[in-house]
């Protein structure tokens, strides 16, 4: 360690100008438990309205209306389950959609948040209530305090944001939230703690400062400042001022009962200004559950920066973002490529545009930055085999101005990507092949990052993952296989559809998979190409099981390693041969070393499979077809000893 | 009120060693205060829990990061807000009697991005290993490393030429 570093740091570090008051700080901390239980007794509560059906016209805003629960207003059926549309603002700009759940098992927790989601992920929600109208409201997530996982869902529950499951990190969240309450809402698995981040931040934000307690929340009058803030905001929403309720900062703990009927409990909404409005203007409300009541909320945006903090930051990169890969850029420097050659990328599809025609490809890519790129097919005009070394080569991808640089293995420039133009295509191929691509919320969805592995599995290593699998649910002698390559190549089979490809794995098991097509037999089969296919992590459960998940860390299939290691693809016969017997028609294989032993390794209708068996290794792995007395060798493999091929 | 022994020993403990990180961290002495004290208070209102775990000193660390980045953006908010009613604000403000140089190291340590910074105050201010800064900051060990050797070289270069820096090494 420099101790050098260590002692310039200490003398540079500031010292307390006095002593912590810690009774003062255990104080507070005692107020505020006292409060979130007095906010556990309330048993209902009436929003008022923040701004009148005037002045709603004006906006041309939504309204949310929360649905009652049967019989009028009453004690919530706890827990209550909050969904919200959610748009993540991703660094860059883009967005991608996003979907929050929320649940809460009494007032003090229906605040909590499920979530999984990265630090200083911002986002804005539209939110759907029970009756399908929407709201939006603006807000932003910074860290997770919870002991549930944080997830943001996009809208096709896809996780397109997570961090891992902590107990040492906490929320920092405002915006407004309604409840979406529906009688018999499936409660949420994983309880979750106490939260009131907002709270937090606005009081962190009040200015003046109001101090929280249960006295104030009828008696706040908003000073000097706040009644301009007001009139500011009002002037930007174009709104009546006095329709803003300007009130304390969390009144959802402090509500107000006049009297023992709880009935007559009342909580009111804030309305908090944190920038104004010539920049993405924020309003932060903080409101209390209700069932009987409208909320208006307007749309506003949030502000475009998301890197960063405190200081200057100036050493920050933009961030790989794989959707904004997406589009038409004009190839340069790259080793050997036609000078103006266009590439398009589009979800899932790759072209590159010469004067001979297109060569297309499959793509993936991670916003770590990990690349992968595999050919598909060409105009016959380019040559026999066009698919260039540059783009065989890229394993990283990294925004470079308005354009991007591809990387090999080892971070060498293999190319750079300007924006370029629509390319007139060759005259065989349809101008419509190079329109420029757009960006959809499937692409989106399609490029989202990926959850992490389930805390039950390990990582993948890439030397652990080289070899031969099989479906742990493949019927048994089924063919159906995934045969990982060393040399970034994949073979997979459902059983009798091959598959072909190419792999790449980055950090913490994070998996690209592009696949290059497929045979369309019909048959019974375990789809392994599309396990492969939707596959973004890989993981080991137990001693040797692969586990395959998609971007929402769902399973996809489990895999065991096979203990042959096929040296090539699958040999067949030249010609039909028939024997009585599923042993005879396996011992037909051509070439069996001497000496060896044949077992039976699973049988179902109409298949058998064998393995032959050398001095105790297995060096064949053989599949026989047929019934009763009639049988045929189907197909072969030769097995390596070590069990990794290739 | 008066706080238990356990808690007031931690928290007189920790406070100078937050205050002295959130200090480089956000190259702000007043605004290290303010977070050191917020993220005291959150120790206390979660003492319980807080009590119990292997390295609460750890935790209350990893809040105040995060307070810490949580205040850059609500004040870079406000700042946006201040100058257009024409009052500029400067969030960072050098501590009453800051020597200049310590200034300077704090303005260097605040111009790190921010994982770099927070790799370096904790590694080498708030004395937490590798291994401990790594499950602070969710990275790996090796990224702590190439994180607290790209900030000494940046720190190396932006930091004034006098015998000080000059003996500025690589970090292990």
């Amino acid at each position: 360690m420099s101790g050098d570093l260590d002692r310039i740091l200490t003398d540079a570090a500031a010292s307390p100008s006095g002593p912590v008051d810690v009774d003062a700080l255990h104080a507070r901390a005692e107020r505020s438990r006292r409060r979130g239980r007095l906010a556990a007794g309330l048993c209902a509560a009436t929003l008022v309205v923040v701004a009148g059906a005037g002045v709603l016209a004006a906006l041309g805003t939504s309204r949310v209306e929360l649905a009652s629960p049967p019989g009028g207003a009453e004690a919530p059926d706890w827990p209550l389950r909050l969904r919200a549309e959610a748009v993540l603002n991703r660094p860059g700009g883009t967005e991608a959609p996003v979907m929050i759940e929320m649940a809460g098992s009494s007032w003090s927790e229906w605040l909590a948040i499920t979530a999984h989601g990265p630090a200083h992920t911002e986002v804005s929600v539209d939110v759907t209530a029970a009756e399908g109208t929407h709201g939006r409201f603006v807000g932003g997530v910074e860290w997770v305090y919870t002991d549930a996982p944080f997830t943001l869902l996009d809208d096709a529950a896809d996780v397109v944001a997570s961090a891992p499951l902590w107990d040492m990190t906490y929320i920092d969240l405002w915006g407004e939230w309604w409840v979406d309450y529906r009688p018999g809402l499936v409660p949420h698995p994983v309880p979750h703690p106490l939260l009131r981040p907002w709270a937090a931040t606005a009081a962190a934000m009040a200015d003046p400062p109001i101090e929280r307690s249960s006295e104030n929340v009828a008696a706040v009058e908003p000073g000097p400042e706040w009644d301009e803030r007001r009139r500011h905001v009002a002037d930007q929403l174009d709104i009546d001022p006095a329709a803003l309720a300007v009130r304390s900062w969390d009144t959802w703990l402090d509500g107000v009962c006049p009297s023992e009927d709880a009935s007559d409990c009342r909580v009111t909404i804030t309305v908090v200004l944190l920038e104004s409005a010539d920049v993405p203007l924020l309003v932060e409300v903080h409101g209390g559950g209700g069932f009987d009541g409208r909320l208006e909320v307007t749309h506003l945006d949030l502000e475009e920066e998301h890197e960063g903090g405190p200081g200057d930051g100036s050493g920050n990169a933009p961030s790989p973002d794989p959707v904004a890969l997406v589009g038409l850029w004009e190839v340069r420097d790259a080793a050997g490529e036609e000078p103006g050659a266009v590439l398009r990328i589009d979800l899932g599809a790759v072209g590159l545009f010469r004067g001979c025609g297109m060569i297309s490809g499959g793509w993936d890519a991670t916003s770590e930055g990990m690349l992968l790129l595999s050919p598909r097919s060409w105009s016959t005009p380019c040559g026999r085999a066009p698919w260039p070394q540059w783009l065989d080569d890229a394993a990283a991808h990294r925004p470079d101005g308005d354009g991007h640089v591809l990387l090999d293995a080892d971070g060498g420039v293999l190319a750079r990507l300007v924006p370029g133009e629509e390319p007139t295509v060759a005259s065989h191929l349809s101008q419509s092949l190079a329109e420029p691509p757009v960006v959809t919320g499937e692409t989106r969805a399609a490029l989202a990052p990926a959850a992490p592995l389930p805390a039950d599995l390990r990582p993948a290593e890439r030397e652990a993952l080289v070899g031969h699998w099989t479906p742990t649910d493949a019927r048994p002698a089924s063919l159906a296989h995934l045969h990982l390559q060393a040399d970034g190549r994949l073979r997979a089979s459902d059983g009798c559809n091959e598959l072909t490809g190419r792999w790449r794995l980055g950090d913490e098991g994070r998996l690209l998979a592009v696949t290059m097509g497929t045979t369309l037999m019909g048959c019974e089969n375990v789809p392994t190409s599309a396990r492969i296919a939707g596959a973004a992590r890989a993981g080991l459960s137990g001693a040797d099981e692969l586990v395959l998940l998609d971007r929402r860390a769902a399973e996809l299939g489990r895999f065991e390693r096979s203990d042959c290691q096929p040296t090539a693809p699958l040999a067949q016969p030249g010609r039909a041969q028939h024997f009585e017997t599923a042993e005879e028609a396996a011992r037909s294989v051509p070439g069996l070393p001497a000496g060896g032993t044949l077992t039976e390794d699973g049988t179902s209708e109409g298949k058998a499979a064998f393995t032959w068996s050398t001095g105790g290794v297995v060096t064949q792995r053989i599949y026989v077809v047929g019934g009763g007395d009639r049988w045929a060798l189907a197909a072969w493999e030769h097995c390596e000893r070590t069990g990794h091929a290739d | 009120m008066t706080a238990p022994d356990a808690l007031a020993a931690f928290c007189r403990q920790e406070h100078p060693r937050l205050v002295g990180a959130l200090s480089l961290y956000c190259g702000d002495a007043a605004l290290a205060e303010e977070l050191a004290q917020e993220a005291l208070y959150r120790v206390c209102r979660d003492w319980s829990r807080v009590s119990l775990m292997p390295a609460p000193g750890a935790w209350a660390h990893r809040v105040a990061i995060n307070l810490a980045n949580s205040a850059y953006r609500r004040r870079r908010a406000e700042r946006r807000a201040n100058r257009r009613h024409h009052d500029v604000s400067d969030g960072r403000a050098a501590g009453p009697g800051d020597p200049a140089s310590s200034l300077a190291v704090r303005q260097a340590v605040a111009a790190l991005p921010p994982r770099q910074r927070a790799a370096v105050v904790l590694r080498h201010l708030a004395g937490y290993s590798v291994a401990e800064t790594a499950e602070l900051l969710d990275v790996t060990e090796g990224a702590v490393k190439q994180l607290t050797h790209r900030a000494a070289v940046a720190l190396r270069e932006r930091l004034p030429d006098d015998d000080t820096m000059q003996e500025v090494r690589d970090v292990r």
